[in-house]
């Protein structure tokens, strides 16, 4: 046997082995991923040499496409294309805004989004695990390895229920998750480290879906997240609404097919893009009922259509500037992320209020992931950069009080990871049971908030009312989740509660999936492997049962005795149910072995007098020819 | 670690018990804390490990939450000394200071109803001012010892807090 040699340790030479770690932006219109090289951060690209992977599933008869061969398939099979799932994430179907149209059939009776496809069901988790597949896939493609682990972007104003939805979906995928990271956050870390300049930064992060403002400071190596603000429901898919109903009403249409609706909205986009950098935009487009579409519209008008979307993304800004206790004058540098700051509009908006030029250096479509990289490469042990990031949680998060108000434990905008301990006690004489509701967001009323879980703590001792001390513990980790336990303080019963969210999916059911998404021609050729071992196994069982029946006189003292132990061993474990094909597929082979091995001298036995009974009065050749 | 979860805040601060701090230096010591605690320092680590570094990173944003708070800061000090006060029974104020408070109270709801966001920054303002003034107060009964005379302040205190909350969850909410 080969020993494993150790070098002493001061002698180790080797350097140190380096670990692959990704960052990816999943966004809701495209997604990134980035890592770090020879202490760059870099995007990887596609087999094209595209950077940018559009967030689009496509589930054909037997094929799941993604990127923006899925994204030409909207137009001509928009109810299996799923584009901006990012939105469905940890919501259920009433959460959808009513005044967007969707191409898909939604179940409506599930408790989060799910979506009839050709492939059947498919909940947003598996719609973005999909994509996060395909990432995945890309890194591993492009750095020749599979990186050991993964930061995930999410944005800031995301809850609880869309963080855990976000989570599961990259487990799903086989990525290993380091830490779910606020959006904007990592955008600060990318330019915050890139020119280690110390300061106050506001990020301004528009995406396809979501907007976020996050303001931190750099101090000394530590990115302090002083406060978090934004809207949930405002991104640059609103600007290619708004000019869709335009052009809508410009060109007196209405009632399109939905083929029509997904072809308009893709053009949409392409207008809003053109005025970057131009002055006016035609659209020309052939509709499927051979109707033309021939319009122009100009910069000035684009601004107007747009105008109260840029203007409603000054109040989170205000909100932010508020929480962190600072002025406008106090930011040193504004920070501009996702495409849809691209747009004029937005730029001039923003450098009016701030009188400050916005940072736009690094490709604001790709400074995510860029930032994500630099964490993930801190959170493996890649460099020796001592700097730390203190995050916030957006949103407070409450328990519900007697008349469904609402009562805060935690405050939004609280550095994490938070603890916080809570003392109830019971209302009336003998109550052995409590229920807690957990709530997050920033309304008085219960009803107003989102339900992050409900349960009940039952053993609490029969006492007086109002004696019983019951300690409840809420912890959000540096990932931004939840868990709640509870203790009875007064006698000493523990009784330790674990909180199930009231949304998504359980660790359980991703297990399943987890498992039943691993290769089937993996398995397949296991069950083949112990089918075999079984056939061989059963035979010799058989040939040896028909050898004792016929010759048992040729059996020694005790042979009987082992060769029965073994074959009934073995007869046992063919009849057992198999959970792991592999193993049992090995035991089964042992075990045939071993009866082989304690029934091959009686089969020795036999032979011999099988061939000499077989010789008498008989020749040569006859025995080699009877024998063939 | 398990070591400094026994510390009481001032001790895991390395500061000296008393109510008039400098909040530059416990933001800085609370930075060195976390650089050395986070869990983002563990992640590597055996899972007993990094549980435990989560507890204290909590204990450590706690710690500084309460040491940062003047309220939570002088009812902390007063609890060390031996002093709790019940700011959920204590009801007894004059007429002119409740009047105020719903005055306030009044105030905040309309702005809220308003959607009006300048105004409810108005009124945080004027808040914050009273809450200095209390605040001073405060810190001169802690200086000069006079702990018998500090409760009346603190539970003025503990209504422009309150009110300043409500201040914050309405701006949340618009």
């Amino acid at each position: 046997m080969a020993l494993l040699q150790i070098a002493e340790p001061e002698m180790s030479g080797v350097p140190h082995q380096r670990n692959i770690a990704i960052g990816i932006d999943l966004g809701t219109t495209n997604s990134i991923v980035a890592t770090v090289k020879s202490g760059e951060a870099v995007v990887l690209s596609d087999q094209d040499g595209k950077n940018l992977i559009p967030s689009v599933v496509n589930y054909g008869e037997d094929t799941v496409i993604v990127g923006r061969a899925a994204q030409k398939l909207r137009v001509t099979d928009p109810a299996n294309t799923i584009v901006s799932v990012k939105r469905f994430m940890g919501r259920s179907f009433a959460d959808l805004d009513p005044e967007i149209t969707y191409p898909y059939k939604f179940v409506k009776q599930a408790s989060h989004i799910q979506i009839n496809t050709r492939q059947g069901i498919k909940d947003s988790v598996q719609v973005s695990a999909d994509i996060l597949k395909s990432l995945k896939a890309l890194a591993t493609d492009s750095l020749g390895e599979e990186a050991v682990g993964a930061v995930i972007t999410v944005p800031a104003y995301f809850d609880d229920a869309q963080r855990i939805a976000t989570k599961h979906a990259a487990e799903l995928a086989g990525l290993n998750v380091l830490r779910l990271l606020n959006e904007p956050t990592a955008a600060a870390i990318a330019y915050g480290l890139d020119s280690k300049q110390e300061g106050i930064f506001l990020v301004y992060d528009l995406g396809g879906g979501t907007f976020d403002v996050s303001i931190l400071r750099l101090n000394k190596g530590v990115f302090e997240v002083l406060a978090v603000s934004g809207d949930t429901h405002l991104g640059g898919d609103d600007f290619d609404h708004r000019l869709f109903c335009y052009i809508l009403q410009k060109s007196n249409l209405s009632q399109l097919s939905d083929e029509d609706t997904a072809l308009l909205l893709v053009k949409s986009r392409e207008v809003k893009e053109q005025f970057s950098i131009k002055e006016k935009v035609a659209l020309n487009v052939v509709l499927s009922n051979k109707k033309i579409v021939n319009i122009l519209i100009t910069r000035v008008e684009f601004e107007e259509i747009v105008h109260n979307l840029v203007q409603k993304t000054m109040l989170p800004v205000k909100k932010a500037l508020r929480d962190a206790k600072l002025s406008k004058d106090d930011i040193s540098e504004i920070i501009m992320v996702g495409g849809s700051t691209r747009l004029l509009p937005i730029r001039q908006a923003v450098r009016e209020f701030f009188a400050k030029e916005p940072l736009t250096s690094i490709n604001p479509d790709e400074v995510v992931a860029i930032g994500a990289s630099i964490q993930a490469n801190v959170l493996v042990g890649n460099t020796k950069d001592d700097w730390l990031l203190l995050d916030v949680t957006p949103l407070s998060l409450g328990v519900e009080t007697m008349g469904g108000l609402t009562e805060k434990i935690i405050p939004r905008n609280s550095p994490i990871p938070v603890a916080r301990a809570q003392e109830f006690t019971t209302y009336k004489d003998g109550q052995t049971a409590m229920t807690i509701h957990v709530v997050q967001g920033e309304r008085e009323m219960v009803a107003d908030c989102r339900s992050l879980a409900r349960f009940t703590l039952r053993g609490i001792p029969p006492m007086v009312a109002g004696q019983p001390r019951i300690r409840i513990t809420y912890q959000i980790d540096a990932d931004g989740l939840l868990t709640v336990s509870a203790k009875e303080m007064s006698t000493g019963i523990i009784s330790q509660i674990e909180v199930k969210p009231s949304y998504g999916l359980s660790g359980d059911e991703i297990q399943s999936m987890l498992a039943e998404s691993i290769d089937n021609a993996d398995k397949d050729m296991q069950m083949r492997f112990y089918q075999e071992a079984v056939v061989d196994a059963k035979a010799l069982i058989d040939s040896i049962e028909k050898a004792i029946i016929q010759d048992s006189d040729l059996l020694l003292d005790g042979e009987m005795d082992k060769i029965s132990h073994v074959s009934m061993q073995l007869k046992v474990k063919i009849a057992r149910i198999v959970d792991d094909y592999t193993e049992a597929t090995t035991q089964i082979k042992n075990l045939t072995n071993q009866l082989n091995d304690v029934s091959n001298n009686f089969a020795s036995r036999r032979m011999n007098q099988a061939i000499s009974a077989s010789l008498k009065g008989k020749n040569v050749s006859q025995v080699l020819t009877e024998n063939e | 670690m398990d070591k400094l979860l026994k510390l009481n805040f001032f001790e895991l601060f390395s500061i000296e018990p008393v109510f008039n701090i400098n909040l530059e230096q416990i933001q800085n010591n609370m930075r060195e804390l976390q650089k050395q605690y986070h869990p983002d320092k563990y992640s590597n680590q055996a899972i007993e490990v990094a549980n435990q570094s989560l507890i204290l990173s909590s204990y450590i944003n706690e710690a500084y939450r309460t040491l940062a708070s003047p309220l939570l800061r002088a009812l902390y000090l007063l609890k060390l000394r031996g002093v709790e006060i019940d700011l959920v029974h204590e009801t007894k104020f004059s007429h002119a200071f409740l009047l105020e408070q719903i005055e306030v109270r009044e105030a905040i709801d309309d702005a809220r109803d308003n959607q009006d966001f300048d105004q409810l920054l108005a009124i945080e303002n004027e808040l914050q001012a009273k809450e200095q003034k209390l605040v001073q107060q405060v810190n001169e009964l802690f200086t000069s010892d006079k702990l018998e005379l500090i409760i009346e302040p603190i539970k003025q205190l503990s209504f422009y807090v309150k009110l300043q909350q409500l201040v914050a969850s309405s701006i949340a909410e618009i």
